[in-house]
């Protein structure tokens, strides 16, 4: 299966969920999607979703200077965000629910 | 790893290979999603593995933007310099020109002084066109060291953060790099007509003999013993007489005659005849003197 199609369509969700745990900026939530096990994830996927979330309205954005560096963009989640990431969640779970259903009917049949 | 562009360059020079890819975009939306890569990549310590136009195609696909419109062969000149300024070479140029950057820094600061020092009407260097005031390197250096700390710290905060004063930044250059021929030809000129040679100005020379900037206006001769010597012809290195150039219409200075008539100036001390009369008072007088004692080295050193 390719895991770039299926971070594809779930890229928005996991920001989403990143951001709404702890406000970050662009390296922080990309290193945090990583360390979630979404390896492969790109950087510019990473920056160019949460500047879409940005100016869709999840997600609102401050400059916080950093001491060793440039000026940090960091992103937090709006009400807006928070409702979209539940959908999210709702949508994921119809699909995993699917997904996990037809894929181990499969393997009975195979077994 | 963080740091700034200038300490990174590889990350500069990507940063505007992406920059120009999305040169398309209004200036603000290009310029936060270049910031926010800039910061990213800086903190990461590593450019990514894409090459600059996928990962700009990346960013604009997840940024919900329209790709980028291939370059148009009959498009308006417009179109055509828009391509152009976006192509892989032109981004080559930019992050060559962003590594030589601070070399800039120093150039514009030096010439901000020189225009500001000639506009004050204190010519360059600093002190140059002011009639009763010497020139002054130390200033001048003291004003070139300000300037091109400010300039290299306005340089290093451009790359640090947003361009938020980027056309009057660009105006600003502009001019200075306009004025940086005739600054240098000025310069030049300046460097040709001494002012740059020396920190002291120019100096009439006195004339006759003189001894640490002051004339001399007699000599007094002694044998090693200390005994003086009276009527001593002096000559120099080459041959001329040496003359204190008290001049002939010194009339009480008991001058030296030749048999054929010819007046010498170089016989020393100098006598002065009493006034009125043509007696000298006192031939003897010299001024008093402490005899060193003195060792001979021998004419003829060798070596053994």
């Amino acid at each position: 299966m390719d895991r770039s199609q299926l971070l594809r369509g779930t890229l928005e969700a996991a920001v989403l969920a990143v951001v709404a745990e702890q406000d970050g900026y662009g390296y922080d939530v990309l290193r945090r999607l990583r360390a979630s096990g979404l390896q492969d994830v790109g950087d510019a996927s990473v920056y160019g979703t949460l500047r879409r979330l940005y100016k869709g309205g999840a997600l609102m954005s401050y400059v916080m200077p950093s001491d060793e560096g440039p000026h940090r963009r960091y992103y937090g989640i709006t009400d807006r965000g928070r409702e979209q990431l539940c959908d999210a969640r709702d949508t994921w779970a119809d699909f995993n629910r699917a997904m996990s259903t037809l894929l181990e009917t499969e393997l009975e049949v195979t077994a | 790893m963080n740091g700034t562009t200038l300490e990174r360059p590889d990350v500069a020079a990507y940063v505007d290979a992406v920059r120009s890819r999305l040169a398309d975009l209004p200036a603000e939306e290009r310029d936060d999603l270049v910031a926010d890569v800039e910061a990213s990549l800086l903190e990461s310590g590593e450019t990514p593995k894409l090459p600059p136009q996928e990962f700009a195609a990346e960013l604009r696909e997840a940024a919900g933007l329209d790709p980028a419109a291939p370059a148009s062969v009959e498009g308006s000149p417009l179109d055509s310099l828009r391509a152009w300024v976006s192509s892989e070479r032109v981004a080559s140029w930019r992050a060559t020109a962003g590594e030589l950057a601070p070399i800039w820094w120093l150039a514009r600061a030096y010439v901000a002084v020189v225009l500001l020092a000639v506009a004050s009407n204190q010519g360059w260097p600093i002190g140059a066109d002011q009639q009763y005031n010497e020139v002054s390197l130390e200033m001048s250096v003291f004003a070139l060291l300000i300037a091109a700390g400010f300039s290299i710290w306005l340089g290093l905060r451009g790359r640090r953060e947003a361009r938020s004063h980027r056309r009057l930044a660009v105006a600003a250059n502009a001019v200075l790099a306009l004025a940086l021929l005739p600054v240098a030809a000025f310069s030049l000129a300046q460097l040709d007509y001494g002012h740059l040679g020396s920190s002291a100005v120019y100096v009439e020379p006195v004339p006759g003999l003189v001894l640490d900037g002051a004339p001399i206006r007699n000599m007094y001769p002694y044998t090693r013993d200390g005994t003086p010597l009276f009527d001593v012809l002096l000559y120099d290195e080459t041959g001329r007489p040496l003359d204190v150039l008290t001049g002939p219409d010194d009339m009480s200075r008991r001058i030296l005659d030749t048999v054929n008539g010819t007046q010498l100036f170089n016989s020393f001390p100098i006598r002065y005849f009493e006034a009125g009369t043509t007696t000298v008072a006192r031939p003897e007088l010299a001024p008093p003197i402490t005899v060193p004692k003195l060792v001979t080295p021998p004419l003829e050193v060798g070596l053994r």
